[in-house]
């Protein structure tokens, strides 16, 4: 399968939990993020998409964030993982493991009886 | 098509106030889309959606969904803004019915005479003005750059202020003129 059409649904019930686990990896950007989800294999995610994602992890209080200028651009918005946002990371990303790891074992390829 | 950046800009803008987004959020969403676009040259439309669209999401985002479009026309309406219109609306009809009967040399609607009605019109125009002058000027929510602190919307032309000031001039000397002609 063409990893670039997964189906929209499937990013999207994962597309906050990733973002956040890119923002844990190291302080990044907007774009930063958009390339990082592209090289993981998820596909080409738009900033439209991308922006209310990181509003809302901010508001939750799972990242924090502050424009720099940028190298010789308009500036950028930098985001920082805060510690209630790693520990909601751990969290999450093991309840989505043991999610991902039920439907895998419900769609294990089998022979069909006759 | 592409969409230049700075129509996009404030088209957006124009669609979040219509949806009641805070000016310190609006700023933060025009800065994004502006760093954003600045350093991938991508259409702002293909990458964001229409104004529209993008302005849904982020007022869906804070739990503002479903003011856009006549809606939010018509909920802004319902406040101080729709008031401020009946008001104007008020004013235009007095100032240049009193303008026309003064022209004309008559007395107005139910004999009130032709002066008291410019007074009203006049009047309250007045107010409405300094009321949206003071709503224009306060900082209670402006957008400003988070970047830079600069004000973000969009600078008003001269020749709008030019019109805005000469066409209701323009149609009340018309209504004078019109009242003499009946003489």
């Amino acid at each position: 399968m063409d990893e670039e059409r997964w189906p929209t649904e499937w990013l999207r019930g994962v597309l906050e939990l990733c973002v956040l686990a890119v923002v844990a990896e190291d302080e990044t950007y907007g774009y930063a993020v958009i390339q990082r989800l592209r090289a993981a294999g998820l596909g080409t995610v738009k900033g439209g998409t991308l922006y209310p994602v990181l509003a809302r992890l901010e508001t939750e209080g799972l990242l924090t964030s502050s424009w720099r200028d940028g190298d010789n651009g308009p500036g950028r918005k930098y985001y920082v993982v805060t510690p209630a946002g790693r520990a909601a990371l751990h969290d999450r990303a093991d309840g989505w493991r043991a999610f991902t790891s039920r439907a895998g074992r419900l769609l294990v390829p089998r022979t069909v009886d006759a | 098509m592409t969409t230049s950046v700075e129509t996009y800009r404030n088209d957006l803008l124009l669609a979040l106030r219509l949806r009641d987004v805070p000016g310190p959020r609006i700023a933060e969403v025009l800065a994004e889309v502006e760093s954003h676009v600045g350093e991938t040259a991508e259409d702002p439309r293909e990458t964001f959606g229409s104004p529209g669209g993008y302005a849904e999401q982020v007022a869906a985002a804070l739990g503002l969904a479903g003011r856009g479009g006549l809606g939010g026309w018509l909920t802004a309406l319902r406040g101080e803004a729709g008031l401020l219109g009946l008001l104007a609306l008020a004013g235009g009809w007095l100032l240049p019915t009193g303008l026309f009967h003064l022209g004309a040399g008559t007395t107005g609607p139910a004999g009130i005479p032709a002066t008291a009605l410019m007074a009203l019109g006049a009047l309250i125009w007045l107010a409405v003005g300094l009321r949206l002058r003071l709503q224009i000027s306060g900082t209670a929510d402006r957008v400003l750059d988070p970047r830079t602190g600069a004000d973000m919307a969009p600078a008003t032309p001269r020749w709008a202020g030019a019109v805005s000031v000469g066409a209701p001039l323009t149609g009340l000397v018309l209504c004078y003129v019109l009242g003499l002609m009946t003489r």
